[in-house]
């Protein structure tokens, strides 16, 4: 009983949902409140997958990898705390990029032995400044075949080459990030660029 | 000069390649938001955030499974032990009895103290300790003719 005056009463406070901050709902969801959880889900999924969706592009993966961060989230709420670090939001993302990183380096040159001769012509006229998206069809290709590519990447490059200009973070974004100093991310992006253009000058 | 611009422009060109790769990679807002609302979505976190619970409340179970092993196990060392002291003593008594009593020095020996202060000095680095070979062969033959009388 007592348990349950201790959980956030939202029919009370339907109206005033938005109003709540992460930060106490974070606090009552760690304390097993599922409504509290389930508002910080509703709230997040979509920063968490728009980040997901910048490392992987198959509607599953990122499906699978939106709950793994939510469950990760979820065991995590205990030692969270806004005034130790950054905000909830900031937070979240920090545990997805952390995430996709993982995965990166669990399906790291998979796709490699799939890479065919009609891919490397099609690089090469993009090279050439030929190639252009005009239908939706090629538009496909062109995608499956940029994860092809970024599959000769490491995942640290990757990693730091998506953030960098798939996320359009800044270095300091991304030092806080990862957890690196501002340094360490641009000696980082120098080598990531130097691999894709050794990546990308292959097919030259 | 040419060169090096040639080859700035095609690391421009690589560069410029590079970003239309990553953003051709990316999934668009739309598509990631339509990831996001799939209905079943939070349904199977709940379904991840059990499982992922009860594995780790079968994790401390697993640690206390190994208390009855290790009860089990105790008897055991009990006696691997006392059947080890018990084949040391027997090998131990019969061992010949000189031996024993110089290294043991169970029984009073006239020269028990010198043997013991020559093993002492064996060990040690202090200048008292420091006998010669001389003297140590010079104990000996004493030893013996004393023994001889």
């Amino acid at each position: 009983m007592e348990e349950t005056s201790d959980k956030f009463d939202f029919a009370v406070v339907a109206d005033d949902r938005e109003e709540v901050s992460d930060d106490l709902l974070a606090v009552y969801a760690s304390s097993g409140d599922e409504a509290a959880f389930e508002q910080l889900f509703e709230r997040h999924r979509r920063r968490v997958a728009r980040i997901v969706g910048r490392f992987f592009n198959h509607s599953e993966r990122v499906e699978e990898i939106v709950q793994e961060v939510f469950t990760k989230v979820y065991f995590a709420l205990a030692d969270y705390s806004s005034e130790r670090g950054p905000s909830f939001a900031a937070w979240i993302s920090r545990i997805a990029i952390n995430s996709c990183y993982d995965h990166l380096r669990r399906v790291r040159r998979r796709a490699e032995s799939s890479f065919t001769e009609e891919d490397g012509d099609l690089v090469r006229a993009h090279l050439r400044g030929g190639a252009r998206e005009k239908d939706m069809e090629s538009a496909v290709i062109s995608r499956d075949l940029a994860h092809k590519l970024l599959a000769r990447l490491s995942p640290d490059d990757r990693l730091i080459l998506t953030l960098l200009d798939g996320q359009e973070m800044s270095v300091a974004d991304i030092a806080d990030m990862t957890g690196w100093s501002a340094s360490k991310v641009k000696v980082r992006a120098h080598r990531a660029r130097l691999s894709l253009r050794r990546v990308l000058s292959d097919f030259l | 000069m040419f060169r090096g611009k040639k080859n700035q422009a095609q690391e421009g060109r690589l560069d410029e390649v590079g970003r239309q790769i990553l953003r051709a990679s990316a999934m668009t807002d739309g598509e990631a938001d339509e990831a996001a609302s799939s209905p079943f979505l939070l349904a199977r976190v709940r379904a991840r955030i059990a499982a992922e619970k009860g594995v780790r409340e079968r994790a401390p179970n697993d640690w206390l499974s190994i208390i009855p092993a290790f009860r089990r196990a105790v008897p055991v060392m009990i006696l691997i032990a006392l059947s080890a002291v018990g084949v040391s003593w027997y090998l131990q008594a019969g061992a010949p009895v000189e031996q024993s009593n110089q290294s043991v020095g169970l029984y009073p020996d006239p020269h028990g103290p010198q043997m013991s202060v020559v093993s002492a000095c064996a060990i040690s680095t202090k200048e008292e300790c420091a006998i010669s070979t001389e003297e140590v062969l010079a104990t000996l033959v004493n030893q013996e003719r004393q023994e001889a009388q």
